[in-house]
């Protein structure tokens, strides 16, 4: 669906993205992670054509994206991280408004309001004006907006920003019903947790680089794989400490009354006949299993903290227009 | 109003809503009626107590006058109704949904500009009641009122789309504000002091000085050459020539057409015209830039 090769952006000096690839597949929720200012906020508006990569190809439907801004406009539907609504508009005049554009007129933008209103659950506020509404319906308002012309592929930049709880509930519900209709459906957000529980198909980006990809399971494999091992033993620590330290595959090992903790990096094999090997040398192991550990600390352990992390964007271009000026002085 | 552009559409829907329409519209009327009627009374009431009698030529001035303050008023007013344009949808964070849209940024400018031409439009139309005060003794036709509502129409666009330009370029709605009115002064006033300075330093080379200064304005015209034609694109001279035009020569406001004696007699005669063309294509020019400067893959 969307094929994203070695894009490269960069403001001034600070490299916003590098080599970034990326690939989502029809179908998917793909979530897309990384810290503040790491470069989602970039790709997403590269995606959106609200920007151009100085370098790279970007790919929609085995088509060429980049040279065809209206191939874009067609089949993607933006919402950006930070939004504003015009002043004096109702509601209904509001979605009226973006409807005319796509060529609704009349009843049948009657119709599509009220359908994609009841989609998001606001068709009893219509009549109220768009500036009076809750964060949390401003962004339903604008995901009812962004579906207008019924795009393939949804991009939405950290949509449940600064949502309670029960809002953010309710947009995870929608997307979730989205999705079930055959949406391709790309959002970002900075909490992994957050788009665990959400998408089918995650994405970390950390200083401009895709560090991984891969389905839920996928990363939680990887993650445990990582971990280390918990050893519990009834007898024989001696014994046990002398086959850690002699096996290849182990390291980081930290012995404390009775219980053994220390890095793997072997598959399920190499772990089995580790026990072996274990129990063979005279340990009494009482309990040998991997630490199972969460997605969030995998996140902080693969992402860095760079000193640009809180900046977006517009930021990323102030401190660098700061930066020239202070070069210059 | 299907095939209206949706931008309009939503503006025109926007200002009708705000406090500001009438309040602008009512001061607007307010100070040009207070003028005309001073004008009148200065003209008319003065007059009539020295001389004892009336000079019916008179209502030529204060259609001058009346005219004049109301162009004034569009001069002043068109920057700072559309500088804040498109810089304003970028800060109210409106504009980048905008361009992931349908439209192309050309619609969007042209949407921007008619909603603010409208607005100058419903102010003129609201002034008509005011200018028709010199109707009532006659002297100014219903074709030359047509001929002002077209100037000012036009001199809307023409200081509309070089604002708009501007809005687009800067990224704060107070720089392009200034930066619009600044532009204006360029035009108005820099553009005059341009061509009466070439004239003036051209007659500096000249020996006898004192019979040149005598009739500077016209022996400018000579020394000033081509250079004139810079006015073209100046609206208060369009301004001028409109009244040369409509109130004859001999007028103080013909004055400036002293400096005409170096330009082709065709260029004279139809300036009014020329220049609001010429004005209509640089406003071309000012919009297509801007779109190009708002399609974001520039």
């Amino acid at each position: 669906m969307l094929e994203l090769k070695n894009l490269m952006k960069s403001y001034r000096k600070i490299l916003a993205l590098d080599h970034f690839s990326m690939s989502v597949e029809q179908g998917q929720l793909f979530g897309f992670v990384g810290p503040n200012g790491a470069g989602k906020t970039t790709t997403m508006k590269i995606i959106a054509g609200l920007i151009s990569p100085d370098s790279g190809s970007m790919k929609l439907n085995g088509e060429d994206a980049l040279k065809s801004p209206n191939l874009r406009k067609q089949k993607i539907g933006y919402m950006p991280d930070f939004f504003g609504v015009y002043d004096n508009l109702k509601v209904s005049e509001y979605m009226e408004f973006y409807l005319d554009i796509y060529g609704y007129y009349g009843k049948a933008a009657e119709k599509k309001s009220q359908e994609l209103l009841d989609l998001v659950g606001l068709s009893a506020k219509k009549e109220m004006f768009v500036d009076h509404l809750s964060r949390g319906m401003k962004q339903r308002l604008c995901l009812a907006r962004t579906l207008i012309h019924d795009p393939e592929l949804l991009v939405l930049d950290e949509p449940a920003s600064g949502m309670g709880p029960r809002s953010r509930k309710e947009i995870k519900e929608i997307l979730r019903q989205l999705c079930g209709e055959g949406k391709t459906i790309l959002i970002s957000s900075h909490i992994l947790n957050e788009l665990a529980e959400l998408c089918t198909n995650i994405g970390i980006i950390d200083s401009g680089i895709l560090i991984m990809q891969g389905s839920i399971e996928e990363i939680k494999q990887q993650q445990k794989a990582a971990n280390p091992i918990q050893l519990q033993l009834t007898q024989g620590t001696e014994e046990a400490l002398k086959v850690l330290k002699e096996h290849p595959l182990a390291s980081n090992i930290a012995s404390k009354a009775g219980s053994i903790n220390f890095s793997f990096s072997g598959e399920k094999e190499e772990e089995a006949q580790l026990l072996t090997a274990l129990i063979y040398a005279g340990a009494k192991v009482s309990s040998f299993k991997r630490d199972e550990g969460s997605l969030e600390a995998l996140f902080l352990r693969l992402t860095k903290n760079s000193e640009l992390e809180d900046l977006e964007p517009e930021e990323l271009e102030s401190k660098v227009a700061y930066e020239v000026l202070k070069s210059s002085l | 109003m299907k095939f209206l552009n949706p931008v309009y559409k939503r503006e025109l829907k926007q200002t009708a809503r705000m406090y500001r329409t009438p309040v602008l519209i009512f001061c607007y009327n307010v100070f040009l009626a207070l003028f005309g009627l001073f004008s009148f009374y200065i003209t008319f009431g003065k007059g009539n107590e020295y001389y004892n009698k009336l000079h019916y030529e008179d209502i030529l001035t204060i259609y001058g006058i009346i005219t004049g303050i109301e162009f004034i008023l569009f001069l002043l007013l068109v920057p700072a109704l559309t500088a804040g344009s498109i810089s304003g949808e970028r800060e109210k964070q409106t504009l980048d949904i905008l361009l992931t849209t349908r439209l192309t940024p050309f619609q969007i400018i042209l949407g921007k500009l008619l909603s603010s031409i409208s607005i100058m439009i419903l102010l003129a139309v609201s002034s008509l009641p005011i200018i028709a005060l010199c109707f009532s003794i006659g002297g100014i036709t219903l074709l030359d009122l047509a001929k002002f509502l077209l100037f000012l129409i036009i001199t809307a666009i023409y200081l509309g789309s070089i604002s708009i330009f501007f809005s687009t370029y800067c990224k704060r709605t107070t720089a392009a504000t200034v930066c619009s009115y600044f532009a204006m002064l360029v035009l108005v006033f820099l553009s005059l002091l341009l061509v009466i300075g070439v004239g003036i330093l051209s007659l500096l080379n000249e020996e006898d000085i004192s019979y040149h200064l005598s009739f500077l304005l016209t022996s400018c015209g000579k020394a000033i050459g081509n250079f004139i034609y810079i006015l073209l694109l100046n609206p208060i001279i369009s301004f001028f020539s409109m009244l040369k035009d409509q109130i004859g020569y001999g007028t103080q406001e013909g004055y400036l057409f002293l400096m005409s004696n170096g330009m082709s007699p065709f260029c004279y005669e139809h300036w009014f015209f020329i220049s609001l063309i010429l004005q209509l294509i640089v406003s071309l020019l000012f919009l297509w830039l801007a779109s190009k400067k708002l399609s974001p893959l520039n």
